[in-house]
């Protein structure tokens, strides 16, 4: 049944009431009530319905506002000419970014070409120096008249250098000599003891390379040195923070000479010197990944 | 953008004062771009330029053509590596800061 008053039907169990409860479909259909008492239940269920659809109605037409605008087509001109300035704001933005990362591209580059510079130019400045140089040590034994041999510890000199000047690679090799000269004397000109084998290995220092004081700033670079039980040396030169790591190894010329020289009928200067040169063959610069 | 295209294709005008500010922001974004592209490109030329600039001074660096200063002292940690003079030759440009130096 459905019940309807002026605007409004309602289905109840298929049966039609129409808006007055005198109606005779819906009196044949529920004999067993009251009619007055089923109709009075009705009207107080329309006038409900009634409240409701004042709620409905109000929400149809506010959906019949947007459905109007959506189907308008006032302004549409104005729509289109501002999606025209959007799209060219857009792509006038993504060409002007392009173009300017080029230069911030340039930038880049030449920082890490910089850094390459510095840390190229300061290896090689290594190596050239390297090659230049040639440190001696000189022990000395002399047998007296009655057999009896003093020795004497032969001290370091680097070639070409003033009696006081001390120099990095001059303080590292006799740091490593210190090791062979504290070997017993006696010892030391036995026939079997390894001259090669010159002493103390001197772990990794790092220093700072400085060109020209603060004036080319970019161009300073860290230097790890350490150098081997041999003589060999192992730079390894970097920027702080940078990413160029290059890596010289020098392998250190080892030669000894003996000399005996007659004073005398009796006397006997007898010499040994050690060479120590770093030859260009035995220096390999390589880059590494790590410090 | 059914009913935009339903409005391009309808045959019914629009008010003057319409048209009139959608020709100005239509203008104003042809404007816009036509700036952004036309400084897009200088931007680009002067970029092209300073590479082949660099790359040229780069070049002459590589080269050792020309010296910024000769004699200048080189200090590993306040020492000299080597007995000899610690001294170098820097080559590069002072207006790029791109430097490298080879020993005297």
């Amino acid at each position: 049944m459905y019940l309807r008053d002026d605007e409004h039907e309602v289905i109840f169990s298929g049966v039609q009431f129409e808006n007055s409860v005198q109606n005779s479909k819906f009196s044949d259909s529920f004999q067993i009530f009251d009619t007055m008492r089923f109709a009075k239940v009705c009207i107080h269920f329309l006038s409900c319905i009634r409240q409701d659809d004042t709620e409905t109605r109000k929400k149809r037409m506010k959906t019949a506002i947007l459905v109007k605008k959506l189907k308008n087509n006032d302004g549409a001109t104005l729509m289109l000419a501002l999606l025209f300035f959007i799209m060219c704001a857009v792509v006038g933005s993504i060409v002007l970014t392009s173009a300017s990362g080029v230069s911030g591209q340039l930038a880049t580059m030449k920082k890490d070409d910089q850094e390459y510079y510095a840390v190229s130019s300061a290896t090689r400045y290594i190596r050239d120096s390297l090659e230049d140089v040639e440190f001696t040590v000189t022990d000395v034994a002399t047998e007296g008249a009655d057999g009896t041999v003093t020795y004497t510890d032969g001290v370091l000199i680097e070639t070409g250098a003033a009696a006081d000047d001390s120099s990095l690679l001059k303080d590292m090799l006799s740091q490593c000599f210190d090791g062979y000269l504290s070997l017993e004397k006696e010892n030391r000109w036995k026939s079997n003891v390894d001259f090669y084998y010159l002493g103390n290995a001197i772990a990794g220092v790092e220093k700072k390379l400085t060109v020209g004081g603060d004036t080319y700033g970019e161009l300073d670079v860290i230097v790890k040195l350490s150098m081997n039980r041999y003589g060999g040396i192992l730079a390894k030169v970097y920027q702080q923070d940078g990413t160029y790591i290059l890596q010289l190894e020098a392998d250190a010329k080892v030669d000894t000479s003996e000399k005996t020289i007659t004073i005398g009928d009796h006397t006997y200067q007898t010499t040994r010197t050690i060479t120590i040169k770093y030859v260009a063959e035995n220096i390999r610069i390589r880059k590494v990944t790590t410090k | 953008m059914k009913h935009l295209i339903e409005k391009l294709r309808t045959n019914s005008g629009d008010s003057i004062a319409e048209v009139l500010v959608a020709t100005l922001v239509s203008a104003l974004g042809a404007l816009l771009f036509a700036t952004m592209a036309m400084s897009s490109t200088k931007i680009a030329q002067i970029g092209i330029d300073k590479v082949a600039e660099y790359a040229e001074q780069e070049t002459a660096m590589e080269l050792q053509e020309s010296s910024m200063a000769t004699g200048v002292s080189i200090q590993l940690g306040g020492q000299n590596l080597t007995h000899s003079a610690g001294t170098v030759t820097i080559y590069g440009d002072s207006t790029e800061r791109l430097f490298s130096y080879a020993k005297d």
